[in-house]
């Protein structure tokens, strides 16, 4: 488990969150949804430490915490099998590595560039690098909404088989609602100027979680009451 | 006979460099052909411009002997001090980019480097260190050194936010940073700062030749040995092996940089 409490932080004297807080169960998926710049990012940054919070603190996370960024961010110039080690270091588990990069599909393209991947494929392969460290949290900052829906829906699938075998938590960031409500067990809406947390829908769809839920009328009702939650923290 | 589209597509490449260079011929024999007193010396050879098919009349066995030896001694000094360049540009490059502060202290004089002409800092530093080979070196370093170090500096400050992340997640090092991001990110810049210096490397070492009125002449001084002389042929041979060395500098840059960064590097 894993704690965020009463996180502010501000940009030029600009309040970015305001007493945020935040508890996540092992094996817990919290997805996170809110206008553009009402501080998800943020939050999501200062959770991997990668920003000092100006009050507030994050107890609980492992010093390494998995993240998954907004673009795929591999770097060029090492070939896909490569990328797939670059946040497992010297630790990496070449095995593991190959397995998790045979499980999306990247097997037959490990000695490939990155210019040579699709947008998919790039998005596939920064999920491994992040899963190949074998993180207990991954922080994922809106890591799908770049792809095309059929991507999309074919990396939620690859995420939640994933998430199955792994177990571990995470702290999902996202626009789209209908990939908050498919992914996670709880999602929060934030609100903006300064981003605080203003309603927690639960999501008690019974995993394994199948396609066909997304055609189910319970989670388009989910779904619904989601969007109007996140269109009054807009409003 | 129908052509193969790769000879096709060769050909056409080559279509335009093929008549930039037909422009420039005509134009050179028009230029020979058009001055007064061109060929008024007693066996007909050029005094100002030799046409391109006389360009090599009046180069004996003795002026091909000293031709070759400038060409290896300029070659031997840009190749030197380019290769110092390299490694002192690029270190400074990472030693400025690893502080702003280290940058504001040492910006300013690497300006001062550049934008100084060659030709004022030569006579200082033959003064200083002699008419030595190291001078003759170190003049083409500090004409090399600035678009090495300035590119490098430019490819890590270039490097984006995410892939810094990516390294501050991993737990990275300091070595392990700038061995594993910093380097390879900054390599396309780097690449186009080399080309750019390799070319200035060739022109400082024959530039500085000037000067170096001591020891064997490089090509600099071999160009001015032959102005003095009444035939032009030789110093357009001279001026012409100069550029060639230049062009294969550039070329070579080029190359390493097809081998090192294209196969992976997709602007």
């Amino acid at each position: 488990m894993f704690n965020i409490t009463s996180v502010s932080h501000s940009y030029n004297h600009v309040p970015a969150l305001a007493d945020v807080s935040l508890t996540v169960a092992p094996g817990e998926i919290v997805a996170i949804v809110g206008p553009s710049g009402c501080g998800k990012s943020t939050l999501l940054r200062i959770a991997a430490a990668l920003l000092a919070p100006e009050l507030g603190e994050v107890k609980g996370l492992e010093a390494r915490p998995g993240y998954i960024f907004q673009e795929p961010a591999l770097l060029p110039w090492l070939r896909v099998r490569d990328n797939a080690s670059v946040l497992a270091g010297s630790s990496a588990d070449a095995h593991f590595v190959d397995s998790l990069l045979e499980r999306v599909g990247l097997g037959a393209h490990r000695h490939k560039w990155p210019h040579e991947l699709s947008g998919g494929m790039k998005m596939r392969l920064s999920l491994v690098r992040t899963l190949a460290a074998r993180p207990n949290v991954v922080l994922a900052d809106e890591p799908f909404g770049a792809l095309d829906q059929i991507t999309r829906h074919q990396m939620h699938d690859e995420l939640l088989r994933l998430h199955a075998e792994q177990r571990f938590s995470m702290v999902l960031v996202t626009h789209a609602v209908d990939e908050a409500v498919f992914l996670a067990d709880r999602v929060l809406t934030m609100s903006p100027a300064p981003g605080r947390i203003t309603a927690t829908s639960t999501v008690s769809f019974a995993r394994p979680r199948a396609a066909a839920l997304r055609y189910d009328a319970a989670f388009a009702a989910l779904c619904g009451t989601v969007a109007t939650t996140l269109r009054s923290a807009s409003a | 006979m129908s052509r193969s589209p790769m000879s096709a597509s060769r050909m056409k490449r080559l279509r335009a460099p093929l008549a930039s260079v037909s422009v420039f011929v005509g134009l050179w024999y028009g230029l020979a052909y058009s001055l007064d007193n061109n060929f008024a010396s007693s066996d007909g050879s050029a005094l100002i411009v030799p046409p391109p098919h006389r360009l090599f009349e009046g180069l004996n066995s003795r002026n091909v002997e000293r031709i070759a030896t400038a060409t290896g001694i300029s070659v031997a000094t840009a190749l030197t001090g380019l290769v110092i360049a390299v490694v002192l540009g690029s270190a400074l490059g990472l030693f400025m980019a690893s502080a702003r502060s280290v940058e504001r202290a040492v910006w300013p004089w690497l300006i001062a480097m550049q934008v100084t002409p060659v030709i004022v800092l030569t006579p200082i530093i033959v003064r200083i260190f002699g008419p030595s080979f190291a001078a003759r070196v170190f003049v083409t370093v500090v004409v090399a050194f600035f678009p090495l170090a300035s590119n490098v500096l430019f490819g890590v400050r270039s490097i984006p936010q995410s892939w810094r992340d990516l390294f501050v997640l991993r737990g990275a090092s300091r070595v392990e940073t700038i061995r594993e991001l910093w380097i390879p990110a900054s390599l396309p810049s780097f690449f186009a700062g080399l080309r750019i210096s390799a070319g200035l490397a060739v022109i400082g070492s024959i530039v500085g030749d000037f000067f170096f009125t001591r020891g064997d002449a490089g090509l600099g001084r071999l160009i001015n040995y032959f102005f003095l002389d009444t035939r032009s042929g030789p110093m357009f041979v001279t001026a012409l092996i100069a550029s060639l060395v230049g062009f294969a500098f550039f070329a070579a840059a080029g190359l390493l940089r097809k081998l090192f960064v294209d196969p992976w590097h997709k602007p």
